[in-house]
């Protein structure tokens, strides 16, 4: 099969990369188990699927590179699986190699199918690990036990070695004879054999319709177990159950007794069964889709949601005009308002996916990069299953990188300076993700050396950044680093030092309407804390006025509105600021930052305050006028205006106007700092 | 009335792929599973005319599919072929023991699958 259409293309690439992603989780959990000892089965064997289906797949497309490093990557991990080839630190790292060359071709091809990279130095280094692990032939080493024929006839070689296994620990071999319903037997098999594994090995599931009744289905299970036929019996005790041991020819192996008496009725009620109908639908529940088209689907109803507001205004000034039927007009405003609603969460569903995915890529850089820079560390994971909009998943992927690198090659030490200082050799970087209302924060933490504020404070004076006398609290000092150009180490090294710095790493956490913040104790470590709102696309937002233009503040960020009276502001350090529940809170007036020109009754009437909030932080824009809530969708400002500041994107609202939604995280940041102006 | 084809893999690349040859070929009807499970209950709804399964799957391998299948008075007939990559041969030779009527090595090409279907369905 050569030629292939883009969308076939597509598809493969998509089954490929998922492929590769759970064979490098696979790996990393290998690799820890090659640390206690024993290497679970279950894993090793789903690892080599991994491979046998990327090969399978790969051929099928033509892509000849990638079906021959799968093809080796397959006889190595089958070998691994029959206990022909070691797990050892080697073999670890000779599969990571391959996996990450395979990795970069399947992304390759997706630029350009042509896309290749010489696979052969890594195909050499596999084949290496299966030099003289030559098959020994074996005679029928079955023979001896008393195992029917019908089981033994549908073993795969691999699951022959399995049993072989078993019998090697000194294993007891049973036979679990069941019988299911056809209606919910795979739910009823599986809690049957999770049963099973806790205590053993599920060697081989073989179906079958003897002794059964039409609508039912028998399953025979070959298990092997440490534990002896009573225990096996009284763990998987349930109707249509027997237990048989396996003996060797010539003993007697141990009476079977079922469980339960099988006597008794295996039909089920009538209504239980369901029909051929309800069956078929409930097959296949999964769907891969292009994010390219929820994208499509997202803006549809972006583009509703705006029709909508037009159409809310239009009914209410038909209301208030007085004619009769601007009060229905606005009920049905309010059910499809509902209804849209609910479809906007639907597709917004849809597109989220657990940060897993995220931080399983951090956890192979982790490993790679300890190993590269002689450094030891313990990757630590937590809220892995916290839900993300896959494109902000996506974009985050590079800062996350940066903070990570930074981590090890700034951040940890070498085994033998932490030894000195008294820490444990082994360094711990902690990678947590949990969601908080409508915010998912990610916080980077790591045991390592900690920033030398002095250190940020020369260097940012040097720079002519900051004035020698200038007073800073360490918050702000550390918000420094943030700064263009910045870096806090002395040489710039091959891992984190290439030409990006932590002002990207900003840039891009704003441009998805985030912030980030930082905090370190020399010596103990540093901490950084990425808080993201959930979704982007379609927010709640809240519009204000400011002279005479209108913004958007995403009402996520919005904590609550107050006026206040003039002679409630004070001044500290030349910042205006309100006592707010006994904190403080510093006011950012909006029409300041825009460089309006001042008006003259400025300093004499009650003014609004929004007060915004992300993570810890707390500010007060000062605006002219709260207009209301209102949905709106944000559209990014494109490349030309990407250096503005301070805002998320643009806004239509529902009478055609386009406005800017501010983008509360960079003006939290930002204020922190002072001395900031945009002009709009 | 267009003949009955079920096909059983666990790759839904692998399965679109084979749909796209086999629909090229003819106008069947075509089901699809995903697992040995979903094959099993697929089984008993539809009287197919042939069977194309995988081999390496999880919870249910292709032999005991091809094992279930052959033992079956209403089974064994339907004509099942096994396509599976070049693999250990003797899986391959107990697939046909069993009564796998052929063995399609992946990748194969379209013209290979079409025969060997044009084969089983006349």
């Amino acid at each position: 099969m050569t030629e292939k259409s883009s969308q076939a293309i597509k598809e493969f690439l998509g089954e490929a990369e998922e492929i590769l992603e759970n064979l490098s989780a696979d790996l990393m959990e290998l690799g820890e188990t090659m640390e206690t000892g024993d290497a679970n089965p279950d894993l090793l064997n789903s690892i080599f699927r991994g491979a046998h289906s990327l090969k399978g797949l790969s051929g099928m497309f033509g892509f000849v590179d990638i079906a021959d490093l799968s093809h080796q990557l397959e006889s190595v991990l089958d070998g691994l699986r029959l206990g022909k080839v070691n797990l050892d630190r080697v073999l670890i790292d000779t599969l990571f190699e391959a996996l990450e060359i395979l990795g970069r071709l399947v992304h390759g091809k997706g630029e350009s199918s042509d896309y290749t990279i010489d696979v052969s130095p890594v195909v050499k280094n596999l084949e290496d690990m299966l030099k003289g692990k030559a098959d020994q032939g074996r005679d029928d080493p079955f023979a001896d036990l008393d195992i029917d024929r019908s089981v033994l006839d549908v073993l795969t070689e691999y699951e022959e070695h399995r049993l072989l296994e078993n019998l090697k620990k000194g294993r007891s071999l049973y036979r679990v004879v069941a019988s299911f319903q056809l209606a919910t037997f795979d739910t009823d098999l599986a809690e049957v054999t999770e049963l099973l594994k806790k205590d053993g090995e599920v060697i081989s599931t073989l179906p079958s319709s003897d002794n059964c009744s039409e609508d039912a289905i028998a399953f025979q299970i070959l298990v092997g177990s440490a534990l002896g036929f009573e225990e096996i019996g009284a763990l998987v005790a349930r109707e249509n159950l027997r237990v048989e041991k396996i003996g060797h020819k010539g003993k007697k192996p141990q009476a079977a007794a079922p469980a339960v008496p099988a006597s008794r009725s295996t039909e089920q009620p009538a209504g239980k069964t369901g029909d051929a109908t309800a069956s078929m639908r409930s097959i296949s529940r999964m769907v891969r889709v292009d994010i390219d088209k929820l994208d499509v689907l997202m803006n549809i109803v972006g583009e509703l949601v705006i029709a909508k507001g037009t159409i809310g205004e239009l009914s209410e000034r038909l209301k208030h005009e007085g004619h009769t039927l601007g009060g229905e007009l606005v009920k049905a405003t309010r059910i499809l308002e509902r209804r849209l609603a609910e479809l906007q969460k639907g597709v917004m569903e849809v597109r989220m996916v657990p940060i897993s995915q995220l931080f399983d890529k951090m956890a192979r850089v982790v490993r790679r990069m300890a190993g590269e820079v002689g450094k030891k560390i313990s990757l630590e994971i937590r809220g892995a299953e916290t839900e993300l909009d896959k494109l902000i998943t996506e974009d985050l992927s590079d800062p996350l990188l940066h903070i990570i690198r930074n981590a090890i090659d700034h951040g940890i030490e070498p085994p033998d300076i932490r030894l000195a200082a008294g820490k444990p050799e082994i360094g711990r970087i902690g990678l947590y993700a949990m969601q908080k209302g409508n915010h998912v924060v990610i916080e980077i933490h790591d045991d390592g050396r900690g920033i030398d504020g002095e250190k940020v404070r020369r260097k940012a004076i040097d720079r002519g950044l900051i004035d020698e006398n200038a007073e800073l609290s360490q918050e702000e000092i550390f918000e420094l680093i943030f700064l263009p150009g910045f870096s806090t180490a002395d040489k710039v090294s091959e891992l984190s030092g290439r030409g990006v710095g932590m002002d990207v790493v900003k840039n891009n956490i704003s441009a998805l309407s985030g912030m980030v913040e930082i905090s370190s104790r020399l010596g103990e470590g540093t901490t950084m804390v990425i808080t993201l709102p959930i979704t982007l696309a379609i927010i709640k937002a809240l519009i204000i006025r400011v002279r005479d233009k209108e913004f958007a503040i995403p009402i996520t960020s919005v904590m609550e509105t107050l006026m206040i009276e003039r002679p409630a502001v004070r001044t500290i350090e030349g910042r205006e600021v309100i006592e707010l529940r006994q904190s403080t809170l510093p006011l950012l007036r909006l029409s300041h930052l825009f460089n309006y020109p001042p008006v003259v009754d400025e300093g004499q009437n009650p003014f609004f305050v929004v007060v915004v909030g992300m993570a810890e932080k707390r500010l007060g824009l000062v605006v002219d006028e709260l207009l209301g809530q209102q949905d709106v969708v944000i559209k990014p400002l494109g490349n030309v205006l990407s250096f503005v500041r301070g805002f998320a994107g643009a806004a239509e609202l529902g009478n055609r106007k386009t406005i800017l939604v501010l983008d509360v995280g960079s003006l939290m940041s930002e204020s922190i700092r002072g001395e900031m102006s945009l002009n709009v | 009335m267009s003949k009955k084809i079920l096909i059983t893999e666990d790759s839904p690349t692998m399965r679109a792929m084979i749909c796209a040859t086999l629909e090229a070929l003819g106008d069947f009807d075509i089901f699809e599973a995903a697992n040995g499970f979903e094959a099993l209950r697929l089984l008993p709804r539809e009287s197919f005319d042939l069977v194309i399964t995988d081999i390496n799957m999880p919870d249910i391998n292709g032999l005991e599919l091809v094992s279930f299948i052959k033992r079956n008075d209403q089974y064994k007939t339907i004509p099942l072929v096994i396509v599976s990559t070049e693999g250990s041969e003797r899986d391959r030779e107990k697939g046909l023991k069993l009564g796998a009527n052929a063995y399609l090595v992946k990748p194969f090409s379209p013209e290979e699958l079409q025969k060997l279907v044009e084969k089983f369905l006349e």
